[in-house]
């Protein structure tokens, strides 16, 4: 047993690290700049906090979303670990003031982009003795990323020449996005580790279809197949449209989207977790923190608008590592759909325009950002940019991007045209090869019956009032 | 319990004094002079706030109703009760909102209990961590705050809570219906609160209708909360949750400046506001506050003489005020009907 796994289990209880682990945490020992590509759920976060124990000082964990870094927190704390700050905009004056005057105390620091990059956290952080950077969910400092983050670009420049090494961790990235990844963080001659993408479990299917066939498809699909899954679909209204359709047929179904409030989206997900609800109607929205082992299937109703949206999606279903299915029903109207969204979230010339015209005029941003009729990410990027360049350049950087936007949509439409293995395409689309052949692989390589995706009993809804509110009172209070 | 009928209800009482819209912003629990007064003068005050995030789309939809059905009739953008409306009217159930002294906060009551009831739930089992239902930071710090305090290692505790929750919902008067969606939208170790959609379908209602008695539920548990002082446990949850100074922060904040007395001029000024907002700040006071110096800005006689003018009128139309009294600027007015009507006895 190397040393290294000694510490795993002394700290973490494993035997044995997963694949990909083992490299990232040793080239980090050996003070390089690492970028890891490690599918989710594949225990990122290890590859930092094994090192962390091993070096002297503190750890700096960037990342972008404020649920996450709780969730990460919580567990680290849970799991015995109390050196554990999140500095984050939900804390209170008072908290942070508390946080920043004792941060010497701390092992494992997470921290916004926003909050980095205020004056105060940033000089206390810079008199900190930091043994080790993280840059959690790294693709957001691509611009060709599905989710950038202008705040990203600045981590670097805050950063600066002389600094402990730096690790980016991230799920997918293609060359272009670990190239921004590199560039951005001023990382040298970075050491690049990636476990391959496959999920040798998924079988993935292509349904090609009229559009007004697909409700049927999925009734006939959860009659005949095994739950639990998730159905992505395009838009909120849809997503309570098809759970209501679901519901009324019987089968236990539930909407989540953005759209719904905070309370309701976190019964829905515990009642997911515990196996009360079935199937999930959700957006994009749904998935991110979710922990659950055993769904059966991610069926996509919509064509996605990437492959790594695709990708990260799709990878929450057989996480048990029992075989799972993967299902994308497509209509040949479906890229127009897809194509109008996405453009729609990217402003044209006219809006930007209008944006500067009226900014210049004095309007409030918000309100300019509005009626030029731009999204608050679209306004966020737009902001960055004229920060960066003249307005014509911000114009012709904006249809670059149009024009990327596409390319990946192309790249996703591939795997709907494929007369090879889906597999194999997904796969190249991330630099990976694959050559192999495998049983269940795609509906490219032909299926055989796939016995354990049958249904065997299905969950009863729980539909009707079981208890009284009386009684509701002690069952919930365990009386 | 129906929107559709709040709204009714409302168009009765302002019946044409006031355009279209102003019972969303009452409903909505808009925080501007015009609305804050016309719940006084109205006496609209138990629908003050009960649905915060009321869209246009809906309302709209819901007064459509009430057009279609004639019982309310537009004229001018105002609306006015029929007869067949008045007769509909009467046939109200009586509504026990109290949106005044809670204005939105209940919910934050309602998170609270519920996170806490989560928590002695999962803490009888054993078990100290798990996912918290309520991801609101603020609530989340309140209830770590009053979990401090409880005795959460007593095994007797979680009956004690129990018999005191039993107990306020039968002493709060709401209906059987109401207690069961209030107590569904608990979670505990081994039974999951029930989705706004999951009842609807349910009790076989709509998720609006579901939610006014879920509101109108909580408003009687929180007024029976605060009248006997039985519930030592809600009470704890309700903390600072009745408004206790009716002003809005920045009214109050005028309020200030004033007693140190400078004039309306001086505090625009001094805070950079606009005249007109700091006006509607003073129009909040003569409502709210008995002491305001009504007599600093019009005479005794003038107020009297617009009071009688209203009672024989029979209506508080600025407007129409403002052509029998050309010497009084509305901000006047206003202030007059404030201190005098406010209270819309």
């Amino acid at each position: 047993m190397t040393d290294l796994q000694k510490l795993l289990y002394e700290k973490f209880g494993y035997r044995d690290f997963r694949p990909g682990q083992e490299n990232v945490i040793r080239s980090v020992m050996e003070g390089k700049d690492t970028i890891a590509i490690l599918p989710t759920g594949t225990g990122k976060s290890l590859c930092y906090q094994l090192p962390s124990y091993l070096l002297n000082g503190s750890t700096l964990i960037i990342s972008p979303l404020v649920s996450l870094m709780e969730d990460q927190a919580s567990s680290m704390r849970r799991n015995g670990e109390k050196r554990v700050a999140a500095l984050n905009s939900f804390l209170s004056f008072q908290d942070k003031n508390r946080i920043l005057s004792q941060i010497h105390l701390y092992k494992f620091i997470f921290v916004s982009p926003e909050m980095l990059l205020q004056r105060k956290v940033e000089d206390r952080l810079k008199q900190l003795d930091l043994s080790l950077i993280v840059v959690d969910e790294a693709h957001c400092i691509s611009q060709w990323g599905f989710d950038f983050r202008p705040d990203y670009l600045r981590i670097g420049e805050m950063l600066g020449r002389n600094r402990p090494p730096v690790l980016a961790l991230t799920a997918t990235a293609d060359r272009k996005v670990i190239d921004d990844i590199a560039k951005y963080l001023h990382m040298e001659m970075p050491v690049v580790e990636r476990h391959s993408l496959d999920r040798p479990n998924i079988t993935y299917v292509v349904e090609q279809m009229a559009s007004d066939d697909k409700t049927v498809w999925i009734e006939n699909r959860l009659e005949q197949t095994a739950g639990p899954g998730i159905i992505y679909v395009a838009s909120r209204k849809r997503a309570d449209e098809l759970a209501a359709t679901l519901s009324g047929k019987g089968f236990s179904a539930a909407a989540y989207h953005a759209g719904k409030e905070q309370v309701d989206r976190s019964l829905i997900q515990e009642q997911y977790i515990r196996g009360e609800v079935e199937w999930i109607c959700a957006t994009n929205a749904f998935g991110m923190g979710i922990h659950k082992d055993d769904i059966r299937q991610v069926i996509h109703e919509h064509l996605p608008n990437t492959m790594a949206s695709y990708i990260q999606e799709v990878g929450r279903a057989g996480r048990d590592g029992k075989p799972a299915c993967a299902v994308l029903l497509y209509a040949p109207d479906d890229v127009n759909i897809t194509r109008f969204i996405i453009q729609n979230d990217m402003p044209d010339r006219i809006s930007v325009l209008n944006y500067t015209e009226s900014l210049q005029a004095g309007e409030n941003p918000t309100e300019a950002a509005e009626m030029a009729g731009m999204s608050e990410t679209a306004q966020r990027v737009v902001d960055f940019y004229l920060s960066q360049m003249p307005v014509e350049e911000v114009c012709a950087r904006l249809d670059e991007l149009r024009q990327n936007k596409e390319i990946d949509l192309q790249k996703m439409l591939e795997i709907v045209h494929s007369q090879v293995c889906i597999r194999k395409k997904i796969l190249n689309a991330f630099g990976e090869r694959y050559d192999d052949s495998r049983m269940q692989c795609c509906s490219i390589c032909g299926l055989t019956e796939m016995d354990w995706l049958r249904k065997v009993a299905p969950i009863e809804p729980q539909r009707k009032f079981t208890y009284a509110w009386e009684e509701r009172i002690d069952v919930l209070l365990g009386i | 319990m129906e929107l559709s009928s709040l709204i009714l209800f409302m168009v009765s009482k302002m019946n044409g004094e006031r355009s279209k819209n102003a019972c969303l912003h009452i409903l909505r629990g808009k925080r501007s002079g015009q609305t804050l007064q016309d719940v006084q003068y109205f006496n609209l005050k138990p629908f003050f706030s009960i649905l915060t995030k009321l869209d246009a789309e809906t309302y709209e939809t819901q007064l459509h109703k009430l057009l279609a059905e004639s019982y309310v009739k537009e004229s001018d953008g105002r609306l006015y009760l029929t007869k067949t409306g008045l007769h509909k009217v009467n046939e109200l159930d009586p509504c026990y909102f109290n949106g005044w002294d809670y204005r939105g906060n209940e919910i934050v009551f309602f998170n609270r209990l519920a996170l806490a009831i989560q928590t002695i739930s999962y803490f009888k089992e054993g078990i100290k961590s798990f996912m918290p239902i309520q991801t609101d930071r603020e609530v989340q710090i309140f209830v770590k705050g009053m979990a401090r305090h409880l005795p959460l290692e007593n095994k007797e505790f979680p009956r004690k809570i129990a018999v005191e929750l039993k107990k306020a919902l039968q002493a709060s008067g709401m209906n059987d219906k109401q207690k069961l969606i209030l107590v569904s939208r608990l979670s505990g170790f081994s039974i999951t609160g029930r989705t706004w959609d999951q009842l609807a379908e349910e009790l076989q209602m709509s998720p609006l209708s579901i939610y006014l008695e879920f509101i109108e539920g909580l408003h009687r548990l929180l007024d029976v909360i605060h009248e006997d002082h039985a519930y030592p446990f809600l009470l704890q949850a309700a903390d600072g949750v009745k408004s206790s100074l009716y002003l809005t922060e920045s009214a109050y904040q005028t309020r200030r400046l004033f007693a140190k007395g400078m004039n309306a001029e001086r505090i625009a000024a001094v805070r950079g506001l606009k005249m007109s907002t700091i006006e509607d700040h003073f129009v909040e006071m003569a409502i709210n506050d008995k002491t305001f110096p009504l007599t600093d800005f019009v005479t005794s006689e003038q107020v009297n003489e617009v009071v009688l003018k209203v009672e024989e009128l029979g209506t508080r139309r600025l407007r129409m005020l403002k052509q029998e009294f050309g010497e009084l600027s509305y901000f006047q007015l206003r202030l007059i009907l404030g201190s005098k009507l406010g209270g819309g006895k």
